[in-house]
């Protein structure tokens, strides 16, 4: 068997694979120094992972659960005026904004209208002074 | 494990009695499982309550055609996935700020834990390397190996938990553990293992 069939076939034979490719991946494990010590690898390796499985029992645990719980319920009790509360706040801003937007166009347009207003006027006082002089020459 | 169409009915009907004995017989396998995606007990404890919440407040939807356990394994899969990203989004966040170093091990690739590895060749370093061979592996390969490794499921089992074929478990668990001895094969070729 080679090398790579070997390590092919390793994960299983470390994990007591009954496969009728075992018996030849014992064999060459016992000639292949090489192989050998990737095995030992990969032994580490399901080894770690037993190590990490390995977890105590809480007792406090079901005690954290019920407060955890309790938490929910008291958050659930306010849930719907929390829901609504966002978007209220949102349509609140842009209504405001809305308004204000548009009582700063109308004091815009206001003071263009007077603008406008105090041109005609002078228009008119010019005209009517340029007639006066008119007058006064003849 | 008891399952009974008793200690369900009670379950449903809110009996803290039949939930104590539920949290008490599930706790290790489950916290066994989470500790498979998170590789952090304190999370994987968080994970677990959180599961266990969830199955009180939605108990009474339980479909008994499957296990509880089942049913329970599935949910702290989701979670686990679920915390998983969670966390790499903050260690995304965190490193955007420049300021603030990123001390999270999450996000190494295995290239990193292997240039880690080669500064640390310790049993420290080994172990982040084994983690980041197991977590850089796909979702389904992974979900069915921890099944496997952390929870000693049979392939049947696993199937009915990822609710797909027999076959189908059995060619994740064969691509998953090809994937890891390719994976940890690269490192022992560099010697660091």
């Amino acid at each position: 068997m080679k090398c790579k069939d070997v390590r092919t076939n390793l994960p299983e034979y470390l994990e007591g694979g009954t496969a009728p490719g075992m018996k030849s991946v014992a064999e060459h494990l016992a000639e292949c120094e090489s192989c050998k010590a990737f095995s030992v690898v990969l032994e580490e390796a399901l080894h770690h992972i037993e190590l990490e499985k390995q977890t105590e029992f809480d007792p406090y645990l079901f005690t954290r659960i019920q407060a955890g719980i309790e938490n929910r319920r008291n958050q659930n009790r306010f849930g719907y005026a929390r829901q609504m509360a966002r978007p209220l706040a949102y349509a609140m801003v842009f209504i405001f904004l809305l308004v204000a937007g548009i009582g700063l166009g109308r004091m815009f347009s206001n003071q263009q209208a007077l603008a406008t207003d105090y041109k005609t006027e002078i228009f008119y006082l010019q005209d009517e002074q340029s007639y006066l002089q008119d007058l006064v020459s003849e | 494990m008891i399952q009974d169409a008793d200690f369900i009915t009670r379950l449903k009907q809110g009996d803290p009695d039949a939930f104590r004995k539920l949290v008490d017989q599930h706790q290790i396998p489950l916290v066994r499982l989470c500790k498979g995606f998170l590789h952090n007990e304190e999370d994987a404890r968080d994970v677990v309550q959180d599961t266990f919440i969830e199955v009180f407040e939605s108990i009474r939807r339980f479909r008994e055609d499957a296990r509880l356990s089942t049913w329970l394994y599935r949910i702290a899969v989701n979670k686990s996935l679920n915390r998983i990203r969670k966390n790499r989004i903050s260690g995304w966040l965190v490193q955007l700020d420049l300021f603030t170093p990123s001390e999270q091990e999450d996000g190494l690739s295995v290239d990193s834990a292997l240039q880690v590895a080669e500064e640390t060749p310790d049993s420290g370093g080994k172990t982040r390397i084994i983690r980041k061979a197991v977590d850089t592996l796909p979702e389904s390969q992974r979900i069915a190996f921890v099944l496997h490794k952390y929870l000693d499921l049979s392939y049947k089992e696993i199937s009915t938990v990822m609710e797909v074929s027999l076959p189908a478990v059995e060619s994740l668990l064969f691509r998953a553990r090809q994937s890891l001895q390719k994976k940890l094969y690269n490192v022992y070729k560099k010697n660091v293992l």
